[in-house]
């Protein structure tokens, strides 16, 4: 393990930093878990650039921890720790991940461009606030379209159905993410620096992540990727700037390979737990020096 | 979603957008000054919440059916026979393994290339045991391996 303090930017009520946090301590790291629920005056930060170097320090509670002793850095939120954020993606550490990295994931059209000079394929897809539009392309793919959340906003996958038509007026109060539904074996795939972590979902449900609402079983299980879909994942995330990332895969019947989406922030505890997978061990690692 | 749009009907209804993170209220802040074992007592109690909340599945994990499938050993795990024993070190938990000789039978033929049912005829002909007992035997340890990331399925 190398020298340093790792910075965990989250709350501890979140479970993927609560993790986050045993295994740091479990393996003896020195870590400054800022929690800005926490009253903010106890919480300071300090920084200034002197002869092109970033001098300061962070203090939380009664530690200080200079920007020069920070090794890493984890951020589970990006709000409100933006002060910390704007200095430490100029500091030069294992950022998980860099804030400049979250923005792909609020431009579905950069990430999808990204995603298929990646080697994936991606879905027809039709971003609009138009309801004619949106008609057009349901049709185009004949009824079988799932709608989304156009940010990063969370947003359940649903199906649009035919009655769903009747609603499409409401797209003019804000635009939604429309894509061709794909049959296929879906597959959660976690990277951390150059490690892929694979799980396998097999459910009914058009939004596996729910699959008790649709009262559908679940089963994830640990899966080994080709080599090749292996290495697009990680290409994925190294274009996106992502140290973790989470990403949607489908395989269809004809051994086509899609992807869906990269995460910047992914709850990697929910697979985890079901897969068995040490995904926040590997996390701890890239954060401690040791992957 | 942008502040204008915030009250406005969506063709996404409401119940279909849960909330990114109801977490961040449920609980108290920590304290900035709280010591590790501090952390860890409340971060224990934070995934042990999860769980009673019922976000994870466990039971999800159930192996119905896994006589089909091609098993192979993690490439994160070291591992050496002794004897008719095996010693596993999973470099990724740093957690060690001791197998048995039954167990450590079906490890050694977690090769990549069969399928579990030919796994489980080979062990009971090392074993003569009847086929029953060891397939529930060996459908207890793959789950007990999955679940320690000790082995992974085999996708085409």
């Amino acid at each position: 393990m190398q020298s340093g303090v790792v910075l965990v930017l989250g709350p501890l009520s979140d479970p993927v930093t609560a993790y986050i946090c045993m295994r740091l301590i479990s393996r003896g790291a020195d870590f400054m878990l800022v929690d800005l629920r926490q009253d903010r005056r106890q919480f300071e930060v300090n920084w200034s650039i002197s002869g092109g170097c970033l001098e300061g320090w962070i203090r939380n509670g009664s530690r200080r921890v200079n920007v020069e002793d920070v090794r890493s850095a984890y951020v589970r939120q990006a709000e409100p720790y933006d002060v910390i954020l704007a200095m430490a993606e100029s500091l030069p550490i294992d950022f998980v991940n860099p804030v400049s990295a979250f923005a792909s994931n609020s431009s579905k059209p950069f990430q999808q461009a990204a995603i298929q000079r990646s080697g994936f394929s991606v879905p027809k897809t039709l971003v609009t606030n138009d309801p004619e539009e949106a008609r057009r392309f349901w049709e185009e793919c004949g009824g079988r379209v799932v709608r989304k959340s156009v940010s990063d906003q969370m947003s359940i996958v649903r199906g649009v159905r035919e009655e769903d038509l009747e609603r499409l007026p409401l797209l003019r109060n804000g635009p939604t993410q429309f894509q061709e539904f794909v049959a296929g074996v879906e597959t959660r795939v976690h990277t951390v620096g150059h490690r892929v972590f694979a799980t396998e979902i097999t459910s009914g449900a058009m939004d596996y992540r729910y699959a008790e609402r649709e009262r559908t079983p679940r089963r994830m299980r640990a899966v080994s990727l080709p080599d090749e879909i292996a290495e697009r994942c990680l290409r994925l995330s190294a274009e996106l700037g992502l140290r973790l990332a989470g990403i949607d895969l489908r395989r269809d019947p004809d051994g086509r390979c899609y992807c869906w989406e990269a995460n910047p922030m992914p709850g990697f505890t929910f697979f985890e737990n079901t897969s068995g997978q040490r995904i926040g061990d590997a996390v701890a690692d890239l954060l401690c020096g040791d992957a | 979603m942008s502040r204008d749009t915030a009250n406005k009907e969506l063709f996404i209804p409401a119940d279909l957008r849960p909330e990114a993170r109801p977490f961040l209220q449920t609980s108290a802040p920590l304290d900035p000054d709280a010591s590790h074992a501090e952390i860890e007592r409340q971060a224990r109690q934070v995934l042990a919440e999860w769980k009673r909340a019922g976000l994870l599945e466990a039971g999800s994990r159930s192996l119905t059916n896994p006589w089909p499938c091609i098993f192979e050993r993690s490439s994160d795990v070291v591992w050496t026979a002794f004897e008719d024993e095996c010693v596993l070190l999973h470099l990724g938990a740093t957690a060690c393994y001791s197998l048995n000789s039954a167990a450590a039978e079906f490890w050694k033929l977690c090769d990549g290339h069969k399928r579990a049912e030919q796994v489980l005829a080979e062990v009971c002909n090392v074993f003569d045991a009847p086929e029953g007992v060891v397939r529930e035997d060996l459908r207890a340890l793959l789950a007990q391996f999955l679940q320690e990331g000790l082995v992974v399925e085999r996708t085409n």
